[in-house]
């Protein structure tokens, strides 16, 4: 930035992202920039402060909500004391981030059911590879929309759901209304959510589907068949057989995953082709031959790196041509 | 606004006066937890949580000769270490765990955040509605100045010189606590 001042820092919206720590990804413009004009460090340092304060307030609808919810307590006279703890348990649980992660690995594209093609404004937006968008709804819900992702939502809700669709990856952090639910429709799968946050991964062309809750409440149905998770828990949806089931999973692991770093457990060829696909927009051949388990992380480092790694690890040799990921046998 | 006879009517059972020391401190009780823990969906919880528990124990409330706010924040700040120590799910939260001050610490951070509210209010007041409504989407909402232009029909540039104007106008009112609180604080 040529002759920086407080107000084009604060304007500037790669700076709010440094300031807000939020992409690391592309982080490092501000850092070299910053070390490199020593001479503006004070005038940095009132930015990020002004920056921290401009955040910090809650905004008029978010006040308004909340003091509704307060008085819709006390107006209903002296609360049991039973009745208020059971209710701020669910307070409590509904208070943190929920996050929720699902990976849908569908054979096809399903159609938007029939309600949300009736909304007149539809709005789609898509993320190419390797990036994260941000996206605001009109309810204030906000998503981070993940690498080759499409999500397709209504310019404003009517109707008494809040209901998109999803193809791909995205981190929800849902504006609380419980009179008007929260649903993404992933395929087969719907998400119905009351509130808070969580993380949906469902990519059109895969098999299984998974959905980690960090803290509240989320119910996934497929049909009739639904299915609630605790905090903590995994539901795993495997389109094939239809069925579902809950195991425990990594809390870390998942925050990673949003922030673009891969963990693999015994990863099948597929699976890592897949990621790779996603994360360095590489093309990739579905190979039946290839028998490989690879267990590892991929954080944010360069794709030869990341080839030279699966190469030391597996008994196969990865390697890139023209955009095309190569493997043969060792 | 006198908080201490708010305070008194919140204790014989008064719900108007409940209300009025909700709107009083709100904002104030919201810069605070965000002090204390990133979360914005945490801090609005544990001040609802904070305010049901006062209004279920308003017989019992101490009669304060301080400012009612130092005894709700404290209290507040109580609800979200609790609330992290029983759930400890929050992401955010994984990767910067707080640590207790002392409470000359905390009656510190207590007056910054009521100053630097004051300040704020006060900076807020001088703008005018377009450009407090931008300032709120941008800053308080994360927008991008693209959805700020879908929301409010408007050019990208336009939100951007709006914003820009905005900010220009806040820093002749923030400056001087900026430089306080470099200076001066931790």
């Amino acid at each position: 930035m040529e002759n920086p001042t407080l107000e084009k820092l604060i304007c500037d919206e790669s700076f709010l992202d440094y300031c807000l720590k939020s992409h690391r990804e592309e982080g490092d413009y501000w850092p070299q920039w910053i070390a490199a004009n020593p001479q503006h460090r004070e005038l940095i340092k009132e930015a990020e402060l002004m920056v921290e304060f401009l955040r910090s307030s809650p905004t008029k609808l978010e006040v308004a909500a909340e003091r509704n919810r307060l008085q819709s307590i006390i107006d209903g006279g002296k609360l049991p004391v039973k009745s208020l703890l059971s209710y701020r348990w669910i307070g409590y649980a509904a208070a943190c981030l929920f996050m929720l992660s699902l990976s849908i690995f569908l054979y096809k594209r399903q159609q938007m059911s029939s309600d949300i093609t009736a909304q007149p404004e539809f709005v789609q937006q898509s993320v190419p590879t390797g990036s994260y968008m941000n996206v605001l709804l009109a309810d204030h819900t906000q998503v981070k929309l993940g690498p080759k992702s499409i999500l397709e939502y209504p310019k404003q809700f009517s109707g008494n759901e809040r209901k998109v669709e999803l193809n791909g990856e995205a981190y929800f952090k849902v504006a609380h209304n419980e009179n008007k639910p929260f649903v993404i429709q992933t395929g087969d799968l719907s998400i119905k959510v009351l509130g808070t946050s969580f993380n949906v991964h469902a990519f059109a062309g895969d098999e299984v589907s998974k959905v980690a809750l960090f803290t509240g409440k989320v119910e996934v149905a497929r049909g009739a068949v639904s299915q609630q998770i605790k905090p903590g828990q995994a539901i795993i949806y495997d389109k094939r057989k239809g069925t579902f089931t809950v195991e425990e999973f990594d809390l870390v692991k998942e925050k990673d995953n949003m922030d673009g770093i891969l963990h693999f457990e015994q990863a099948s060829y597929l699976e890592i082709a897949k990621q790779l696909n996603r994360k360095y927009g590489l093309a990739y051949q579905e190979r039946a031959d290839i028998q490989l388990v690879y267990s590892g992380t991929i954080a944010h480092e360069p794709l030869l790196q990341v080839l030279e790694k699966l190469t030391l690890t597996t008994p196969y040799h990865f390697s890139v041509k023209s955009n095309k990921l190569i493997v043969r046998k060792k | 606004m006198d908080t201490h006879k708010i305070w008194n009517g919140v204790k014989v059972g008064d719900s108007d006066s409940f209300l009025a020391l909700y709107d009083a401190v709100y904002t104030a009780l919201f810069r605070y937890g965000l002090k204390i823990t990133h979360d914005r969906e945490i801090v609005k919880e544990s001040i609802h949580i904070l305010f049901c528990d006062l209004w279920e124990r308003r017989e019992k409330l101490p009669a304060l000769n301080t400012d009612p706010r130092y005894y709700l924040f404290v209290w507040l700040k109580r609800i979200i270490f609790k609330q992290r120590a029983t759930q400890n799910l929050s992401l955010d939260d994984l990767f910067d765990v707080p640590v207790e001050d002392s409470i000359e610490a905390q009656k510190i951070a207590i007056e910054e955040t009521l100053e630097r509210d004051d300040a704020l209010e006060r900076a807020m007041s001088k703008l005018t509605k377009k450009q407090y409504r931008y300032i709120e989407l941008k800053f308080f909402d994360n927008k991008s100045y693209e959805e700020i232009a879908v929301i409010e029909n408007a050019a990208i540039r336009t939100v951007y010189n709006v914003v820009h104007e905005a900010i220009k106008k806040l820093k002749g009112s923030l400056t001087v606590i900026i430089i306080f609180i470099l200076n001066f604080s931790k």
